[in-house]
């Protein structure tokens, strides 16, 4: 594996750890209209449509892991459906669709979709609470809308990343 | 000669001269100085930039370019001795303050042990406005340990972790937390659910229809179960309706804290009678 592999990918890690602490740190981003967006997600996904299945894999249970931490529920909860979904996408990249910005936004609008309404399921309505419409109109919803939102941007800055540090043939 | 005088430049000359003897003629005989001062209104500004430059180089000048760098240097490094110190003031400062609450509810209630701890973290997907703080099980916090801030109940511990634990907060429904109305002894359960964690408040079930409760009313923590202390402050009555086609009645409690933008609060690690109802419970 040449230098320029391990850059991009030491690259990859900073950026997701990054986001990560200002997704956490209270008063740091006010959101958009109030919600805060959830972007780790969008890089693994971008990460999973540019890179080979392994290192793919490894930033997809990062970005789980991480997810755990921050939203709370069952521990590994996250990290497996995000596994599944950048195993899945990598496949498609692979093999079935181009990379571009529009299939990334696809992609990433559909597999936000389903992170969130598995989390809406398992750890609001299995867990017996309350208002459950409320809860998805005016809390789920916004935040699939709003991380979809900034998804084009990690996939761009992902794009970058793996043009700048690649191997020049 | 006639060719020089019928110049049109010379002509030009002339007259320029003529126009502006006019003016000094007129400025002495009648003092009128709008000239000058329009004159100035442009040249002031630029005299200033000039003396400016000029000093500043004066004060440079005469030193070689070691001795300048070398001037550059010290200042450099007074300049970050400077901004250390501030940066402590500010961190001593905020210290002081939570050492002052500390004092207040140490001298309040003897048998409290406390630690200190700052909000560090609120994840993009919490609904009941959770959060994450800077200390752990170094410190002794356990789960299940309350969480309050000098106004009262905040939560308590949910999972902890060698330097960070996360707190449920009160208006989570996982949160339920035995209290007593403190003006006539009513007695419920608090609980909370999305709709009234979005207002900020929560709600008290289990209270009797007969109850004599009002607005205003001071709620406080009853001590039941060993999991809270007793007295400890929630909050108060904001609204007591009656659930259609039913006895039930809710009553909704504002807490006494804002609970969304906490920064700093106390995690209660050791109070008399902690734990005490819990083997009873297994029993």
């Amino acid at each position: 594996m040449s230098k320029y592999n391990y850059i991009r990918y030491l690259a990859y890690f900073i950026e997701i750890l990054i986001f990560y602490v200002l997704e956490q740190t209270p008063y740091l981003l006010d959101g958009i209209f109030g919600v805060k967006p959830l972007i780790i997600i969008s890089s693994a996904l971008s990460i999973a449509m540019l890179e080979k299945r392994n290192i793919s894999i490894i930033f997809s249970i990062f970005t789980g892991f991480l997810m755990d931490m921050s939203l709370g529920g069952y521990f590994g909860f996250n990290t497996i459906i995000v596994l599944i979904l950048c195993y899945l996408i990598n496949i498609l990249s692979t093999d079935l669709i181009k990379t571009n910005l529009l299939t990334s936004s696809i992609v990433n609008i559909v597999c936000i979709t389903i992170v969130f309404t598995l989390q809406f399921l398992f750890l609001y309505v299995f867990k017996g609470y309350e208002d459950q419409m409320y809860a998805f109109m005016n809390h789920y919803l916004p935040l699939i809308v709003v991380s979809f939102l900034v998804s084009p941007l990690m996939y761009l800055l992902n794009k970058l990343f793996f043009i700048c540090f690649r191997e020049r043939e | 000669m006639r060719n020089i005088l019928e110049k049109l430049n010379l002509k030009i000359l002339l007259g320029t001269i003529l126009i502006i003897l006019t003016v000094v003629l007129v400025s002495n005989l009648f003092g009128v100085k709008i000239f000058s001062s329009v004159v100035g209104f442009i040249t002031t500004p630029m005299q200033q930039l000039t003396d400016n430059v000029t000093d500043s180089v004066k004060s440079t000048a005469g030193k070689t370019i070691e001795e300048l760098e070398e001037e550059n240097a010290q200042l450099q490094q007074k300049l970050n001795e400077m901004i250390a110190l501030t940066v402590d003031y500010y961190d001593l400062k905020r210290e002081n303050e939570q050492n002052a609450k500390y004092l207040e509810l140490k001298e309040a209630n003897n048998d409290y042990k406390f630690v200190s701890a700052s909000v560090i973290g609120r994840g993009s997907g919490e609904l009941f406005y959770n959060f994450t703080i800077d200390q752990g099980s170094l410190v002794d916090i356990k789960k299940y340990d309350p969480v309050i801030t000098e106004k009262g109940l905040v939560g308590w511990i949910s999972e902890v972790h060698q330097t960070y634990s996360k707190v449920t907060t009160i208006l989570s429904p996982e949160t339920k937390v035995s209290v007593i109305d403190q003006v006539n002894n009513e007695n419920g359960i608090t609980i909370g659910s999305l709709k009234y964690a979005d207002l900020g408040v929560l709600k008290m079930n289990y209270v009797s229809s007969e109850n004599t409760m009002k607005k205003g009313d001071i709620i406080v923590t009853a001590g039941a179960g060993g999991v809270y202390p007793r007295d400890l402050p929630v909050g108060e009555i904001e609204d007591i309706y009656q659930l259609e086609n039913s006895s039930d009645i809710d009553v909704i409690i504002r807490p006494y804290e804002d609970i969304k933008n906490i920064k700093n609060i106390f995690v209660i690690t050791d109070f008399l009678g902690q734990g005490d109802a819990i083997p009873d419970v297994n029993n």
